[in-house]
């Protein structure tokens, strides 16, 4: 039987820092690049692995670990909402990138062009796999769930959404951390051809919350390259994240991403009780 | 979760063309893995891989209707699915939707303008999906999927939701993988490539061997629709997924995450782990997978000796296709009756308490197979294949 999904928490970190649970700044796709967060917790401090990932990857990290610990915070609006402690062995991680590795898949390259191609970086190269990043959150977070990437051009992030709600409500996994990651820049390069600034958007999805909490209504994705556009894969997730943000008064809202190879996504949530 | 009907197969693989030139290769225990010919591996431990058809061959293979792709890897998954669409319509249906599995996709496409000094295009990996997605008239949901060597497999999960909550009545599942310098520097960088080919579960294994491929089945929904049952060359039941959370490379020795998928596909299938008949191992050959599998076999299977198949010696470690290709080969195994030998298997290691089906094909009238696939990240995935005809 199919259950509710309900929208635990959300968080981004772009151009303009970093929110948690609150709308981001209508600009914050520029600057380019993650802004300042200087409340970001210590790497070490919420991934104590000891391994050191990419920049791009601690951030995701950084950011996955804070919405987690803020989702299982007393919350200041509901004192009456029981403390809810994340079950992570049935925790799943389901991610959308258009960019995907390519900053990764650069510097392994650069290596090998460096230092010969029978020395490239084995620890660079493990990080050229789209899953890579979601599974670092995972060794940072001791989730046992399953764990997956999205592509699907433009609207993969909002794509991942929408699989990580399947997967919730299908029982695949009890709770799916989801979103966008767009980070593949190196300073001063253009590595894709890439409208959309960088940054990080997730949600935590959830089959059970208590009462009052937003869910996403319905999600459906389809094809069409006839009429595809070309999309940006973040905005349509900050559009939904400012729609969850905007609390009961929004009521029922609808974000739709296109891909120019023809994806589209259409995500609608529900925040009035 | 009532399960999918599989009714449309296609394969590609060092073997050639066709799923059943791919499983009488198994059968025969035939290795397709030796000197790559495409690329210089001079620099690498190993100069072994296993190639699929030239590109010429592959662009040859595809109906005159489909438009020519420019990278191997959508050249390998749509000549895949050449064979899979076989007198199936490809007119356009909002109800046929697309699951691929891959690592890297269309990544030569980002190679080649960085070459260039150019951006790269948007979304290599999700490529090869959106030229099928052409090819076959899709219109539903489109995705790919990323999850290391289970990539595939994943899709298969990913694939049973659409159907379940009623997104698709048709899921072409698919997986793809392009051998690539790129991939096997990388491969040579983590000491995981073995200079012979590769021996799973074998005493004197010395790790993988790289391999390319794709493979392509149609998933469609059957509960209420006859005429699909009829047409069912087999049935997906159940799919789990989990992560070790364990290491980036490593596997959890223990095989803890993998049995945690394993079951997951069981409980989903509504099915107990003694209807399994065998299992259709990941088996890449390096001495941790192997030995991680053999715990997982003991510990999901307890005191049954249940007969164990792999692939990886004969087509290689095709990465995001092993997990397509892998259910596949198990469900051509179940309907023949026959279980295939592990090709390159000459003397099990006496540590790994499994039972590899060795040098020639063993008899079976079992109805249910296990495939397990894990991942880089500690990714794992686990599907319930059933032959056609068998019951629950």
């Amino acid at each position: 039987m199919k259950r509710p999904v309900y929208v635990r928490g959300f968080a981004t970190w772009t151009g303009a820092g970093a929110t948690l649970n609150a709308a981001p700044s209508p600009s914050s796709l520029s600057p380019p690049g993650l802004g300042p967060w200087p409340e970001a917790p210590a790497l070490k401090s919420v991934h104590p692995r000891g391994r050191k990932p990419p920049a791009a990857v601690a951030s995701l990290v950084q950011l996955a670990s804070e919405l987690i610990a803020a989702c299982e915070r007393p919350s200041a609006d509901s004192p009456l909402d029981p403390q809810w402690t994340l079950d992570r062995s049935r925790l799943g991680i389901a991610l959308g990138s258009q960019s995907g590795c390519a900053a990764e898949d650069v510097g392994f390259l650069e290596g090998l062009a460096a230092r010969g191609a029978a020395f490239g970086s084995p620890s660079g190269f493990v990080y050229t796999l789209t899953s890579a990043a979601p599974a670092e959150v995972s060794l940072a977070l001791g989730s046992w769930g399953p764990v997956w990437t999205t592509s699907a051009g433009a609207t993969s992030g909002l794509a991942a959404v929408a699989s990580a709600a399947s997967a919730v409500a299908e029982g695949r996994c009890d709770s799916c951390l989801c979103g966008g990651v767009e980070l593949a820049s190196l300073p001063g390069r253009d590595l894709v051809r890439f409208e959309t600034r960088e940054g990080i958007v997730l949600l935590l999805l959830a089959g059970t919350a208590p009462r009052g909490r937003p869910l996403l209504r319905s999600w459906k994705s389809g094809w069409d390259p006839v009429r595809g556009l070309a999309g940006s894969s973040l905005r349509p997730l900050l559009g939904l994240v400012a729609a969850l943000a905007g609390g009961p008064k929004m009521g029922d809202a609808g974000v739709v991403s296109t891909s120019q190879e023809g994806h589209w996504t259409r995500v609608e949530t529900r925040t009035a009780p | 979760m009532s399960g999918a009907a599989i009714t449309a197969i296609g394969a590609v693989t060092g073997h050639g063309f066709g799923a059943r030139a791919y499983f009488d290769a198994l059968l025969e225990g035939r290795s397709a893995i030796a000197p790559i010919t495409r690329f210089s591996t001079e620099p690498f431990c190993s100069q072994l891989g296993a190639e699929a058809p030239a590109d010429e061959r592959l662009l040859a293979a595809l109906p005159s209707s489909w438009a020519p792709p420019v990278d191997r890897a959508s050249r390998l998954l749509l000549a895949a699915a050449a064979e899979a669409f076989v007198g199936r319509s490809c007119a356009e249906s909002v109800r046929r939707g697309i699951v691929v599995g891959t690592t890297k996709g269309a990544f030569e496409l980002s190679l080649d303008a960085w070459k260039r000094g150019e951006p790269a295009p948007l979304d290599p990996v999700g490529h090869p999906a959106a030229l099928l997605a052409r090819a076959v008239g899709a219109r539903g949901p489109v995705r790919t999927i990323g999850a290391a060597c289970a990539s595939s497999t994943l899709a298969f999960a990913e694939a049973l939701c659409l159907l379940e909550d009623g997104s698709c009545d048709e899921v072409v599942v698919g997986g793809v993988e392009a051998l690539h310098p790129f991939v096997y520097a990388g491969f040579h960088a983590l000491k995981a490539l073995s200079a012979q080919p590769a021996r799973p579960f074998d005493a004197a294994r010395t790790g993988l061997s790289l391999g390319e491929g794709a493979a392509v089945l149609v998933l469609e929904r059957a509960r209420g629709v006859p005429d699909v049952a009829r047409r069912a060359l087999g049935w997906v039941d159940g799919c789990g997924a989990s992560v070790d959370s364990h290491d980036q490379t490593a596997p959890d020795p223990a095989g803890l995450g993998l049995l945690r998928a394993s079951r997951e596909a069981l409980r989903r299938a509504n099915l107990v782990a003694q209807k399994v008949g065998h299992y259709q191992a990941h088996g890449t050959a390096t001495a941790q997978n192997d030995r991680m599998e053999a715990a997982h076999c003991r510990a999901l299977f307890q005191e049954r000796t249940v007969p164990l198949c792999a692939a990886k010696g004969s087509i290689g470690h095709t990465l995001g296709a092993a997990g397509a290709l892998d259910v596949l080969a198990a469900l051509l195994a179940l309907n023949s009756g026959w279980l295939p030998p592990v090709t390159g298997l000459r003397q099990q290691d006496p540590t790994l308490d499994v039972d590899a089906v060795q040098g020639k094909p063993r008899r079976h009238g079992h109805a249910h197979a296990l495939v397990a696939t894990a991942g880089f990240g500690g990714l794992n995935a686990a599907v319930l294949v059933r032959r056609s005809g068998g019951g629950k």
